[in-house]
């Protein structure tokens, strides 16, 4: 069965286990309110994300993987899902 | 010719107090036989031996068999034959027996409720003999003073209550069956997969509780705030300074929020209306087990286990009602008067309880929840002589909310201005409490956080000194504590008012759990998971609450007590045999998360030295004291090694430190605070830490 690879636990589909699934897909849903409120770029907004003491620990961990893939590395690209 | 009477106790101090009652001259004589103590009491014609147990003297075990499972065929011997732990109890169960003989009467005079009514039968079938349970009556009491005790001598019961032993005898068994089986299935499941052996404990109360844990870190591990901005101005109205709210309380664009501070600086605020409003906060009424330990835990910051065991020994000490219970009312029976008469000649309560002995009539604040065994938990009145500091702050607790449930209400006036400035609506809040009532004797657990306002009128100028829109993030839910668990189990209905705080404890040693904010380990995530996977069921609220009301059902006759252990089984069997398939699965996943944690439990953070290598708590062979060390010190590249204290646990905190970059630990030690201190002895920053504390 397929791992994780970002906690290396079992289940995983495209890539992330159950837990970092969601907390993609909670990434995805704030970045809709963070952009109408701040006009911040998905890398920027990733950035802002992995600063921040709110973000929950696996949000963080996907957001830094988003990043460190992101080819570009740019803060203004645009690389939004 | 003298009959004798076997009076059987719960508990040794509980004995003690319940012969000294019960004899006519208060001055049982008292003896100890092999240990185990017991006092002949004389009370008119009859002798009373008092005896007491240790809590259970009988558990549920299984019948033969090996260490494996399913289990389903079980028995109840005596506690020393189920647990060597309990050697101690064989004693009482052979001075029991011995002084049963020639006996024509039995009492049972255990705690009243489910727990003692069981411990009361089980010792006169199973040690006294059967004929025994025919023949017992059942003294039935909340507290133990004497006039009480001898108030249930007079009144007991010609028989033994047992519809309540029924429904404890069953709650042991179904929860022995899923204790023991699920406790064995993931025990075995990580010998069997990996050869190491850990005990891991599941039972059918505990793994709802630790799946509420797990939702709850789940929600907070895959959150993601979202920005919002707060408009605050700040007003001087005489010499103080004042905050003025903005009518949305929040604003949702960083434009929008710039925008209302520029309109707003500098102007003027118009006072339009002033709307002042009058609450009655009624008092509180009187504890109940969960709310004393909630109340305990935010006041005091007890542990609901910490508080029950004071309240119980505060029991023991006739100062308190019985604690396990669940009402928050007091009925009519209890003398009121006769408890304020007591606590006025208490020091700290005079004052309180003499302006409630002067009312005409004392009607308590009664609570929704009921118990049918015992009263809200209430001062007896008797006088307390030295006390614990623990059972002191719990016994004080326990009074001034007694004394406060029979006070007035509070009144609070609030008051909120309305101010426009420039076109923006802004409110200035202020309450204060205009009547004291009941937070008079609550007053050191009760906080009054109101602001009050000067004196205001409509069409007053108010000059604006600082408009600001601080960025603020929408926060996770917060983890739960021990106070807010308890009550979680209390609203979903599961465990019982006396085992909440034990299967709380328990999830804590098993290493499932950890933190004051209760977050759930790696370990205790995987067990969560694998249950999920194979026996969602356990998980489940539904089935626990269902179990429990159909106890609930035996106790009132509903429900057929068999039908209950027939159910546990049918859905135990289903359950045990996916696990048994999953075995190799759960096992590897469990124990990789035991390894990960015992990683997790000596690594301190990242070398400063080599910066590839861990910093990981080491003991010497030699000298078997510990020391941290770097990883790569056994690749020969790095020999960072630095002294640790011997005493107390060490827990990695995650944080370098500011000044050497080696990892900062706490050191937790019994009865002193947590020592935060940087590894390294020879860092700078150690010239401003405690050097008291400094001995490595």
């Amino acid at each position: 069965m397929a791992r994780c690879s970002l906690c290396h636990r079992e289940g995983s589909e495209g890539g992330y286990c159950g837990y970092h699934r969601d907390a993609h897909a909670n990434l995805v849903a704030a970045y809709e309110a963070w952009r109408k409120s701040t006009e911040l770029s998905w890398n920027a907004f990733l950035e802002e994300v992995i600063q921040t003491k709110e973000v929950g620990g696996w949000a963080r961990d996907v957001a830094h993987d988003l990043l460190s893939n992101d080819q570009w590395g740019n803060k203004s690209s645009n690389n939004f899902p | 010719m003298t009959e004798r009477v076997l009076v059987v106790c719960e508990k040794p101090t509980a004995a003690s107090r319940v012969a000294q009652a019960l004899d006519d001259d208060g001055a049982p004589e008292s003896f100890s036989e092999r240990g185990v103590p017991y006092h002949v009491a004389r009370r008119g014609k009859l002798d009373l031996i008092v005896v007491s147990a240790l809590g259970h003297l009988f558990f549920v075990a299984q019948k033969g068999g090996k260490w494996t499972y399913p289990i389903f065929d079980y028995e109840w011997v005596p506690s020393h034959v189920a647990d060597k732990k309990m050697a101690r109890t064989r004693r009482f169960v052979e001075v029991i027996g011995k002084l049963s003989l020639g006996v024509g009467g039995y009492v049972s005079a255990c705690d009243y409720d489910m727990e003692g009514s069981l411990i009361g039968y089980m010792i006169l079938r199973h040690v006294c003999g059967e004929e025994s349970v025919a023949k017992a009556r059942r003294m039935r009491f909340s507290t133990l003073t004497d006039r009480d005790l001898n108030h249930a001598w007079d009144e007991m019961s010609d028989s033994l209550d047992f519809p309540l032993i029924e429904a404890g005898r069953i709650r042991h068994e179904v929860d022995w069956l899923f204790g023991i089986n699920l406790t064995r299935a993931l025990t075995l499941a990580v010998k069997n997969a990996t050869g190491f052996y850990k005990v891991l404990s599941v039972g059918r109360v505990q793994g709802p509780t630790l799946n509420f844990i797990k939702e709850r870190e789940v929600e907070i591990q895959t959150f993601v705030p979202t920005p919002f901005w707060l408009i605050k101005a700040e007003v001087r109205l005489g010499r103080k300074k004042f905050a003025l709210e903005h009518e949305a309380s929040r604003i949702h664009s960083d434009s929008k929020a710039e925008k209302i501070v520029a309109e707003c600086e500098g102007k003027e605020g118009d006072l339009k209306e002033l709307e002042t409003a009058r609450t009655e906060l009624p008092p509180l009424p009187p504890f109940s087990l969960g709310d004393l330990q909630r109340e305990a835990y935010y006041k005091l910051r007890y542990s609901p286990r910490t508080t029950l065991r004071a309240a119980e020994r505060l029991y023991l000490g006739a100062l308190i009602s019985y604690p396990r219970t669940s009402s928050q009312r007091l009925p009519p029976s209890i003398d009121l008067r006769r408890i304020l008469e007591g606590l006025r000649e208490q020091k700290g309560y005079a004052d309180f309880a003499s302006r409630l002995l002067g009312k005409s009539s004392l009607r308590p604040w009664q609570g929704k929840k009921d118990d049918p065994a015992h009263p809200a938990i209430h001062p007896t009145g008797k006088k307390p002589g030295r006390l614990e500091k623990v059972d002191a702050r719990v016994y004080d607790l326990i009074c001034r909310r007694f004394m406060a449930s029979l006070e007035r209400s509070a009144v609070r006036e609030s008051t909120r201005a309305t101010v426009d400035v420039n076109g923006h609506v802004f409110h200035l809040k202020g309450s204060r409490l205009v009547e004291e009532g009941w937070t008079e004797v609550y007053g050191p657990y009760f906080r009054d956080n109101g602001v009050v306002l000067p004196a205001l009128k409509i069409g007053r100028k108010i000059p604006i000194r600082k408009v600001e829109a601080p960025r603020r993030l929408t926060r996770p839910p917060p983890r739960l504590n021990p106070g807010s668990l308890l009550a979680l189990m209390e609203r979903e209905g599961i465990g019982t008012k006396a085992t909440r705080s034990d299967i709380i404890d328990t999830m804590f040693k098993r290493g499932y759990v950890d933190g004051r904010e209760i977050g759930v380990t790696d370990l205790g995530l995987t067990v969560v998971e694998s249950l999920d996977r194979i026996v969602p069921e356990i998980l489940s609220v539904g089935m626990t609450r269902k179990l429990e009301e159909d106890i609930e059902g035996i106790r009132t006759g509903e429900t057929n007590a068999d039908a209950v252990v027939e159910e546990a089984i049918r859905v135990l069997g289903p359950a045990l045999s996916g696990f048994k398939l999953n075995e190799e699965s759960i096992g590897t996943a469990i124990n990789e998360a035991l390894l990960r944690a015992s990683r997790k439990g000596v690594t301190l953070g990242a070398c400063p030295v080599c910066e590839t290598g861990e910093i990981q708590i080491i003991t010497s062979k030699q000298t078997g004291k510990r020391f941290a060390g770097c990883t790569n010190y056994f690749q020969g590249s790095c020999d960072a090694s630095y002294p640790l204290p011997q005493k107390g646990k060490i827990q990695a905190t995650g944080r370098k430190c500011s000044v050497c970059g080696a990892p900062r630990i706490t050191v937790l030690r019994r009865r002193r605070r947590p020592w935060d201190l940087c590894i390294n002895i020879g860092c700078p920053s150690k010239k401003k830490e405690n050097p008291a504390d400094g001995q490595m």
